[in-house]
């Protein structure tokens, strides 16, 4: 079953302050999205209307069509984790899994108790002794073994070690091969899991800055490179993220595609074309000050 | 030690590219042999911890090619010609990739094209390095 | 591939329920540990000459209802963002949490009840007299079941008014909700009540008549809670 997701003009307010300002997009389902923004950009607050914790401001969120709001059939089909997940910090890890067995339609207990071993979660452990990976590891549990169609991971790898974090990285994409399904992360620890995106939105201010296909957006970003004079006149009329200068040597990051005959310029003028990794592109587009695109 | 994936792909091109690049190799080199069936895209994405999707780009970059057929419910395979295609384009490329340049190259240190010609000809005796 | 399941709202009950299920135990067992030691260490000459009417279990009905109350308190701070985090609806969570204080009031109302002939026995094992006046049993039941339904209800206002709005607020109706406790109090109290050295009497009803009264606040309040919890922002941290 796919979900699709249509956000329509979301905002989200608290009192004065704005966290989402008119966000639109849609996303059809059954891929790997990245949502990605800098801290307070407002990727917890999108991501929370989208799981019905909170109504939104302004606009319409539907899932398959239908407002999600309130509504058991949908919210049953969304499960939005964030470090352990909103579990009362009184509950064992058991009564927190037993609650999740009870609530989300396509446990899988199996798995579960595989994940469980996986993280070394003793079951006996109060939520509030856990340390903050373990909690973390807590919730990817529940988020993992929840099955649900729309599995939403909110920088849930907080406090998980390099190793941890790796393994829950390879979980997801298994287990999302292995049964398809929505996943959505939010994260700033791009160069870790950028591969995984099929499809990456960046937020920057409460506002949609971009969506796209991430191998598109991989070729999105160039940096030109040669002597000082070359380059400033080679970038004219293209759109610069960034500049760096070393020496006589400048290196310009540019953002969109370069026509083939822009390619051969390159060449002639004896400048060095070269790649932009997503987590560069994205510290470029979300950069404070910059103009964004 | 590093983690798989990172030392597998630079970022100099996507990385579809890169995996149908390592398949022309693996082809080329006889790793993979013609009418030999291939990795699925999601045992691509599960050893290199990308997404499938990009994968299956690589795969459809070389179906297009001509170098992968697919037989449906089955997998990817490698087509007959594959090698000989792959090792006539190569050949092709020598000369514009390798050989123009090392000319061009050697113009700009001042090598005379006649060391060049004498290299080569010490290497192909054996007398080398 | 979805797998049958049972609907929201017994999820909720039942998760309520084995979650609380030790603490009423706990409770009931120290209450009646209390009363039942007060009974024996209690001579009965003295209660002869205190002529002693209705006994003391009578008097004991305020310890459950404060349990309850505080029960309902913590209700809506502790649970409702592990369900709705759960994809239970708010709506479903209310449902569940209604019939779980109903089981609740029941359970207890049921002990509170067999309570008056256990303590007459005990009373006439030791004294061997007929002391007490035996209260009509069904009466007595429904009467607690209806007011430890309020006050689990009034109670789960007070958690409820903390969780949705600031702390000024929940101070605010906390104070509130003194009107339907003495409203409770007044109707179903036999005679006149004591509250803060007031003391209230009410004309006299009949019992149905009274009984409904109890029922219709507890109604209203569970409405207004379900009214705070219909669109309420799920919080991360409370306390």
């Amino acid at each position: 079953m796919t979900l699709s997701i249509d956000i329509k003009g979301v905002g989200v307010h608290y009192g004065r302050t704005v966290a989402v300002e008119n966000v639109s997009f849609k996303l059809e389902g059954n891929k790997i999205y990245g949502l990605l923004g800098r801290n307070g950009s407002g990727k917890t607050s999108l991501l929370s209307v989208l799981a019905s914790f909170r109504q939104p401001t302004t606009g319409e969120v539907l899932i398959d069509g239908k407002i999600t709001f309130e509504n058991a059939e949908i919210m049953s089909q969304v499960c939005f984790i964030q470090e352990h997940g909103h579990m009362s910090d009184g509950y064992s890890v058991k009564d927190a899994i037993k609650l999740a067995a009870s609530c989300w339609p396509n446990w899988d207990e199996q798995y579960a108790n595989y994940l469980l071993d996986l993280y070394q979660l003793s079951q006996k452990k109060r939520i509030s002794s856990l340390s903050r990976g373990m909690k973390s590891a807590l919730g990817v549990t529940i988020g993992l073994a929840s099955r649900a169609p729309i599995t939403i991971f909110d920088e849930a790898y907080l406090g998980m070690d390099a190793p941890t974090r790796y393994a829950f990285y390879e979980e997801v994409l298994r287990d999302y091969m292995e049964h398809p399904r929505t996943f959505i992360l939010s994260t700033h620890l791009i160069e870790e899991v950028g591969n995984l995106f099929e499809e990456v939105l960046i937020l920057d201010n409460g506002r949609l800055l971009l969506q796209e296909e991430s191998e598109l957006l991989r070729q999105r970003g160039v940096t030109i490179t040669g002597p000082a004079e070359r380059v400033d006149e080679y970038v004219i009329g293209l759109q610069v993220l960034g500049e760096q200068t070393l020496g006589r040597t400048k290196s310009v990051t540019v953002y969109g595609e370069l026509s083939q005959e822009r390619v051969n310029r390159a060449r002639t003028d004896g400048l060095e074309l070269g790649p932009v990794a997503l987590q560069d592109l994205f510290v470029h587009l979300t950069k404070k000050g910059g103009e964004g695109i | 030690m590093r983690l798989r994936g990172d030392d597998v792909f630079d970022e100099r091109s996507p990385i579809y590219q890169q995996i149908a690049d390592q398949i022309k190799a693996d082809i080329v080199s006889g790793v993979l042999q013609e009418d030999e069936q291939v990795m699925s895209t999601n045992q691509y994405a599960a050893f290199y911890r990308i997404n499938p999707a990009t994968a299956a780009k690589g795969f459809q970059l070389l179906t297009e090619e001509g170098i992968l057929y697919k037989k449906r419910g089955i997998g990817m395979f490698v087509s007959v010609d594959a090698r000989q295609t792959l090792v006539q384009a190569r050949k092709d490329r020598f000369f514009e990739e390798v050989v123009d340049r090392m000319v061009e190259e050697a113009r700009q240190i001042g090598v005379p094209i006649a060391d060049i010609l004498n290299h080569i000809e010490s290497r192909k005796e054996g007398k080398g390095q | 591939m979805t797998t049958k399941r049972k609907h929201p709202v017994f999820i909720v009950a039942k998760n309520l329920w084995s979650g609380y299920r030790i603490s009423l135990i706990a409770y009931w067992s120290i209450f009646t540990a209390i009363f039942i030691g007060i009974q024996l260490g209690l001579p009965i000459h003295l209660s002869k000459e205190m002529e002693i009417g209705q006994g003391i279990w009578s008097g004991a009905g305020i310890s459950p209802k404060l349990y309850l109350l505080i029960l309902g308190i913590l209700l809506t701070p502790l649970s409702l963002s592990s369900f709705v985090s759960s994809g239970i609806t708010r709506k479903h969570f209310v449902g569940g949490a209604v019939l779980f204080s109903m089981l609740m009031s029941l359970i207890s109302a049921l002990i509170m009840t067999v309570g008056f002939p256990v303590e007459r026995l005990l009373t006439e094992w030791f004294g061997g007299q007929e002391i007490l006046v035996k209260p009509l049993l069904l009466q007595v039941g429904v009467e607690f079941f209806l007011g430890f339904l309020g006050y689990f209800a009034i109670g789960w206002m007070i958690g409820s008014s903390f969780y949705r709005f600031n702390w000024q607020t929940g101070i605010a109706v906390s104070i509130l909700s003194l009107i339907p406790i003495i409203l409770i109090e007044m109707v179903g109290g036999t005679g006149p009540s004591e509250l803060f050295g007031y003391t209230f009497t009410m004309p006299s009803m009949s019992f149905i008549v009274e009984m409904l009264l109890i029922l219709l606040i507890a109604v209203i309040v569970m409405t207004i809670n379900y009214g705070m919890h219909r669109t309420v922002a799920i919080k991360r941290k409370l306390i």
